[in-house]
């Protein structure tokens, strides 16, 4: 399978004032196509900014970073907004739903950006919403929700237009961990059934088991990266739980 | 501590304060500088020329004002604390007392509204200048104003400090009753939906359709019942006014519902965002528009109509006096026992003295000394007179207003006035017609008769009427010389001075002239305030979606187009009826001018609301650039700012 990111040697710099912060210090990985990687570490290792280079948020002071093939620094504004538009669906810990529209207007955002046409995108959000639940809820508006709820409807707007990666800063972050995992289960849905290749960035250890692969950060470097391989999610807990504990994270809550 | 956390919160939230400071500086700006126009001495002379009522009319004005300036600062003030609802709630969680908050807060309006207050009084006298030189240069009057009035200092400082506290005390009060989980989610307030939306779609039609009926049938009554029922006039017009409202809130809630529906699973781009966006700040805010809509019509109607009637009572004064000045220079009642020569002695002295007193005033050109003789006639009804004026005497008339006299005529012909004759004279079937007035407007219709024929009768009443130089003088001074104020107070209105009664209805005239632009630009300043406050204030609370919207790929350009259509919307109505209400407005003027005789050109009548409508319009559209560069560089600088 091809590489659908390539990071390499990414550097965040900081200035606020005379403050410099080195948020990422030259951070090195690829993500294949159809993988499921997460991201792990202390608070403050960069894991957050990773993300924003990543999606556009923020610009890279140095290094160069491709998605699907096509390198990311230096465009335009119009540029990485089309770039978003196109090849990026975001969860983020706060759900980011608009409280105006509805549910299904929410979730046909990504799809109405690309302006596709109406059938396409009716079809798209009937096949979505079922697959993540969320189909009862089409008429709801946002805060008639419930926060798990809410969360699934962020999922779906991330890959209702088969973006080539989706990245999740901390999405359980606000969910029991009852929420947690069903998020989780939904990850790994998304991942299986739709193909999308998913970066996450997470605290927990369980949450992270689900996926296939976990990079950990520590002071903006990559301090190491394991593979799940052919362990059981268990076995995999356990070593994401040991090399947390080494880094000083706040390791297991579930 | 809490100084100091005021001082800096009013720093950081520059620009809410700075909206705030605007609002309330200008308004304050505004009621100084009535409260200085209506204080002024020459105010008060004026006054006792003019109209009795205009002073209850100003004052009037502004108690309108102060309660407007209430409405502006309570809607200021609730902007504020709408802003800060969820960091004071957070100050309580954190241990603050209710007492504190409330401290903070008034601390940070008493200290903007401090220096408001100050800037807006140190405007206000600027302003107050432009308006008394305008004003007075309009009325034509050598005048140089004297200072400011310390009465209207304290009446405007009194009542501004007293609407102030009054809106501190509710916003205090709010704060200090309010829940805290209600202040914590202030900005996660539900925006409801449009509540039965296909009535709101019929209202909107029927408020527009309503708007045409009323005002066609308002110009029916123009044409016709106008003197009879002002009642009725009243009526139509509260009526025009209620369907303007009602056609405004129709339309902001049923047409965005309507849009809504239309891109309803068939939105590309950005549009469904927008489209949610318009209807939740349209229908929140149908009320405000409304009222917005009809004020901005009120902007554009009163100083047109007011304009056009003003200016044509200014025209009729040429009209209305034949000669530059005039007066009787009869002492004696009808009837009483004098002869001839007693007359002829009495006036003689009076047009001496008459004329040498112009003449301290302005170079005398020519005047004209005229008898009038009633001569009784019975009749099938009664008694009845015909009016004899001697010919040596009407030669002179004509001398003075420069007529020629057709030669053919002899010396015993009849006269008849009349409005319609252009040219002075036009000599038809054996009458002479001549222009209404000549004769003053007692006579319309007399005879001119060889002066022998007079010989012996005692005039019923004689008139002095001279024709002065073209030059500029004291009006006003001589006026006062000419018709003194007798020892019971009681002023003679014995003389009437052309160019007085011209100054005389400019300034009435002005008078109202002025006031409804004062009103119209108080309108128009308020509508503009509350519109800057609400986008602004819309803006800031949209902020995070527009984050939102453009994490998920919305260029920035999209976003700026939806921010910009959103802030149309919002201005397009109180924008477009001051716009539109121009059409019926045409014939209403229209209609002023011809029902007073007056044949105005319709395109200087489109030419004079096309002018005015553009002024106030670019004053809106300067000022719609404005608020959305604001808007903008609030919704950029968002994006800019990192997680
Ligand atoms: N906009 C910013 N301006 C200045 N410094 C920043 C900014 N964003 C992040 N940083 C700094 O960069 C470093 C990495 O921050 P980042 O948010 O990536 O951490 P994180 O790994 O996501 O932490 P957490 O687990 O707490 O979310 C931190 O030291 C932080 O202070
Ligand atoms: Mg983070």
């Amino acid at each position: 399978m091809g590489k659908i990111l390539s990071v390499s040697n990414a550097v965040k710099i900081f200035a606020t004032g005379s403050v410099t912060v080195r948020a990422l210090a030259g951070v090195t990985f690829d993500v294949e196509k159809g993988e499921f990687v997460a991201v792990m570490g202390p608070s403050g290792s960069g894991k957050s900014t990773l993300l924003n280079v990543i999606a556009t948020i923020e610009p890279l002071s140095g290094g160069n970073i491709t998605v699907d093939g096509e390198s990311i620094v230096k465009r335009s504004d119009d540029e990485t907004a089309a770039f978003r538009r196109d090849k990026l669906g975001f969860v983020f810990q706060e759900y980011n739903l608009l409280d105006t529209l509805t549910v299904a207007e929410n979730i046909v955002l990504p799809l109405n950006l690309k302006k596709a046409d109406a059938g396409h995108t009716l079809s798209e959000l009937t096949r979505i919403s079922h697959a993540l639940g969320v189909s009862d809820q089409l008429k709801k508006f946002p805060r008639e929700l419930s926060g798990g709820q809410r969360q699934r409807v962020a999922c779906a707007r991330a890959v209702i237009s088969n973006p080539a990666i989706v990245l999740a800063d901390e999405p359980t972050g606000a969910l029991d961990s009852k929420n947690s995992r069903n998020l989780m289960e939904l990850f790994g849905l998304m991942n299986r059934e739709f193909g999308s290749t998913i970066l996450m960035v997470t605290h927990d250890a369980t949450v992270a088991s689900y996926s296939g692969r976990v990079i950990f950060l520590k002071d903006g470097e990559i301090f190491t990266e394991i593979y799940k391989g052919d362990r059981s999610r268990e076995q995999f807990r356990h070593e994401i739980l040991e090399i947390s504990e080494a880094l000083g994270g706040e390791g297991n809550v579930l | 501590m809490f100084y100091k956390l005021a001082f800096r919160n009013v720093r950081r939230q520059f620009s809410s304060y700075a909206i705030y400071f605007i609002t309330v500086m200008l308004t304050i700006t505004m009621i100084f500088s009535v409260n200085n126009i209506i204080q002024s001495d020459i105010m008060s002379s004026m006054l006792v020329n003019y109209y009795s009522g205009t002073k209850a009319i100003l004052i009037g004005i502004t108690g309108f004002l102060a309660l407007i300036m209430a409405f502006v600062l309570g809607y200021a003030t609730n902007f504020l604390l709408k802003k800060r609802k969820k960091e004071f709630a957070l100050y309580l969680v954190m241990g603050m007392t209710r007492k504190n908050i409330i401290g903070i807060f008034m601390l940070e309006t008493a200290i903007t509204f401090g220096l408001a207050l100050g800037a807006g009084l140190l405007l206000g006298l600027v302003f107050y200048q432009a308006l008394m030189g305008i004003f007075i240069s309009y009325i034509e009057l050598d005048y140089t104003l004297t200072g400011y009035s310390p009465v209207a200092f304290l009446y405007t400082i009194v009542t501004v400090c007293a609407v102030f506290l009054l809106s501190s005390a509710a916003s205090a009060g709010y704060l200090k009753f309010e829940k805290i989980s209600k202040l914590l989610n202030a900005d996660k307030i539900a925006e409801k939906s449009v509540r039965f939306p296909v009535l709101w779609v019929i209202i909107a039609f029927a408020g527009i359709l309503g708007t045409a009926l009323f005002i066609d049938r308002f110009l029916a009554w123009l044409d016709t019942a106008f003197f009879q029922t002002f009642l009725l006039g009243g009526i139509l017009v509260v009526m025009i006014l209620l369907s303007v409202a009602l056609g405004s809130m129709g339309l902001c809630k049923g047409i965005t519902w309507l849009i809504v529906k239309a891109k309803s699973g068939r939105a590309k781009g950005t549009g469904m965002f927008t489209a949610r966006q318009l209807s939740g700040s349209a229908t929140s805010n149908s009320v405000m528009v409304a009222l917005l809509s009809v004020l901005m019509s009120l902007v554009i109607v009163g100083p047109n109509v007011f304009f056009s009637v003003s200016s044509i009572y200014t025209e009729r004064v040429e009209e209305w006096y034949i000669y530059d000045i005039h007066g009787s220079i009869s002492i004696l009642r009808y009837g009483e026992d004098v002869t001839v020569d007693q007359v002829e002695k009495i006036e003689e002295q009076l047009v001496a003295e008459y004329t040498e007193k112009i003449e301290k005033y302005v170079g005398i050109e020519n005047y004209a000394v005229f008898n009038i003789y009633w001569e009784r006639v019975e009749n099938d009804w009664g008694g009845s007179h015909n009016t004899l004026i001697k010919y040596s005497d009407f030669q002179n008339i004509c001398k003075v207003l420069n007529y020629d006299l057709p030669e053919e005529l002899g010396q015993s012909f009849d006269c008849r006035c009349s409005d319609s004759v252009k040219d002075p004279f036009e000599w038809k079937y054996g009458i002479l017609r001549c222009p209404n007035r000549i004769l003053l407007n007692y006579e319309k219709e007399f005879k001119v008769v060889p002066d022998a024929e007079t010989d012996g009768i005692v005039p019923t009443y004689g008139v002095l009427a001279v024709g002065v130089e073209d030059v500029k003088y004291d009006v006003r001074a001589l006026e006062a010389e000419l018709n003194p104020v007798d020892s019971y107070g009681n002023k003679e209105y014995n003389f009437k001075i052309k160019e007085y009664e011209r100054l005389d209805e400019l300034g009435g005239g002005g008078l109202f002239l002025l006031g409804d632009l004062y009103a119209s630009a108080v309108f128009l300043l308020l509508t503009l305030g509350i519109l800057s406050l609400k986008m602004l204030s819309m803006v800031s609370e949209d902020k995070p979606k527009y984050r939102i919207m453009w994490k998920l790929g919305a260029k920035r350009s999209q976003l700026f187009r939806s921010m910009l259509v959103q802030l149309l919307f919002f201005c397009c109505l109180p924008f477009l009826i001051p716009v539109f209400i121009n059409f019926p407005l045409v014939s209403v003027i229209d209609k002023i001018y011809s029902g007073n005789g007056y044949e105005m050109p319709l395109l200087e009548i489109i030419g004079q609301l096309a002018g005015f409508t553009s002024v106030v319009l670019g004053v809106c559209i300067l000022y719609l650039v404005a608020a959305s560069i604001v808007a903008w560089q609030d919704i950029r600088r968002s994006l800019r700012e990192s997680d």
